[in-house]
């Protein structure tokens, strides 16, 4: 079969056919309107969501629920201890890592069924359920609201903090994570900075600690980088 | 200033001071190039379609973690591969390529040539077929395949090979 010169090129049976040859094959137009519909959805979402949400919390899954009872949320929060199995802080800096950020407890809340309830550690969560985030930290700090499961680390949340304790919220509504169907059990953890931190950056020092599924693992990468942590394993339900 | 004259890395650095103009020049620049490759790659038109609306809007909401200087068209082909990934739909549907082809004829080609070729390319292992498309058709260099990959740059060069000497048995 006589090969035209692209194909005789990708084939490696022939020289380089022209930039404008190749990228004539390579190259397929998508419809116009896919193009417009493409371009809308992106405004769209940029007007809907991009000016209420900082830096890269952008994230389908979070919604912001206008909570008739907030205090019940708050009130239960109040309530919720650090998991046990959270990343130690404290002995890591017994360990010798010296700690220069103000330090942060997670504490979450949970809503199955329309119940709003305690996050309880080792309970198993399915899809519908709702995962609420509070934290506690002694000074100003930046707040970095971190997932992690087998797929990677993703930083979903960024915002500046003062000292003291407060759901983390948006536009007064608590900021709130579903669990979707073919979820994995997670970790999430709070990490405090001095200054703001690239996401890609603090997501590739965190991933690099191994099992990042794990929510001590996950908090010893943060403390190696001089950052303190705090983090809770969800079990999902298979 | 005219925004055709920057370079991909520089319209990204607009975008990411949420700069439309340059997102919509980016967009212009590397739709076609990114249908291409999710279409040769899924195989299946509506899919593709998906697919290419959710690269795109994932270019836009990861805006903020791309590195300056970092090149942008590896950078977007990562997300459609990812994106293709996560939809995690495997089709093994034979390739419409007349329609495929109907879109853009080159007259400079020889179009039955083509049709065969995205017949044999839709017949590659999705291995293969991912470093083919990535590093013979789009022009990734062996690094930015791997890195896409997430294999290493000797491997992605193994495979680019292999695909081609697949490719060369069915059609000469």
């Amino acid at each position: 079969m006589k090969l035209d010169p692209t194909t005789a090129y990708l084939l490696d049976l022939g020289p380089h056919p022209g930039d404008e040859a190749l990228r004539a094959f390579a190259d397929i137009e998508p419809p116009q309107e896919l193009c417009e519909a493409t371009l809308a959805a992106v405004f769209d979402e940029e007007t809907i969501v991009e000016d209420a949400v900082p830096e890269a919390a952008n994230n389908r899954r979070w919604y912001k629920f206008v909570v008739a009872g907030l205090g019940a949320v708050a009130t239960v929060l109040l309530v919720v201890h650090a998991s046990p199995e959270t990343g130690d802080v404290s002995s890591m800096k017994a360990r010798g890592l010296d700690h220069s950020t103000p330090s942060v407890a997670l504490k979450m809340a949970t809503r199955q069924d329309g119940k709003l309830d305690r996050f309880h550690t080792g309970q198993r969560y399915g899809p519908g359920d709702v995962l609420y985030f509070r934290y506690q930290t002694d000074g100003d700090a930046w707040m970095h609201l971190v997932h992690a499961d087998h797929h990677g680390v993703q930083v979903i949340d960024q915002r500046k903090v003062q000292a003291g304790e407060a759901d983390l919220s948006l536009d007064g509504s608590p900021l709130a994570w579903t669990l979707e169907k073919g979820d994995q059990s997670c970790v999430f953890a709070l990490i405090t900075s001095n200054e703001p931190i690239d996401p890609e950056l603090l997501q590739q020092a965190l991933a690099g600690s191994g099992k990042i599924e794990d929510a001590d693992t996950l908090c010893m990468a943060a403390a190696r980088a001089g950052l303190h942590c705090d983090g809770v394993r969800v079990e999902v339900k298979r | 200033m005219d925004l055709r004259n920057l370079s991909d890395e520089e319209l990204m650095q607009r975008v990411q001071q949420n700069d439309t103009a340059a997102y919509e020049m980016l967009f212009e620049r590397h739709r076609s190039g990114s249908y291409g490759f999710l279409l040769r790659k899924v195989r299946d038109r509506e899919l593709a379609s998906d697919l290419f609306q959710e690269t795109w809007l994932r270019v836009h909401r990861g805006r903020r973690t791309y590195r300056p200087g970092q090149n942008f068209k590896p950078w977007l082909f990562g997300i459609a591969l990812n994106t293709a990934r996560d939809a995690g739909r495997k089709r093994s549907r034979e390739l419409e390529t007349v329609e495929l082809r109907v879109d853009k004829p080159s007259p400079r080609s020889d179009h039955a040539g083509r049709m065969t070729l995205e017949t044999a390319i839709g017949k590659l292992p999705e291995t293969l077929r991912d470093a083919f498309l990535l590093g013979a058709v789009h022009g990734l260099d062996h690094n930015e395949v791997a890195a896409r990959l997430d294999i290493s740059p000797a491997n992605a060069r193994a495979r680019i090979s292999r695909a081609r000497k697949l490719l060369r048995e069915q059609l000469t």
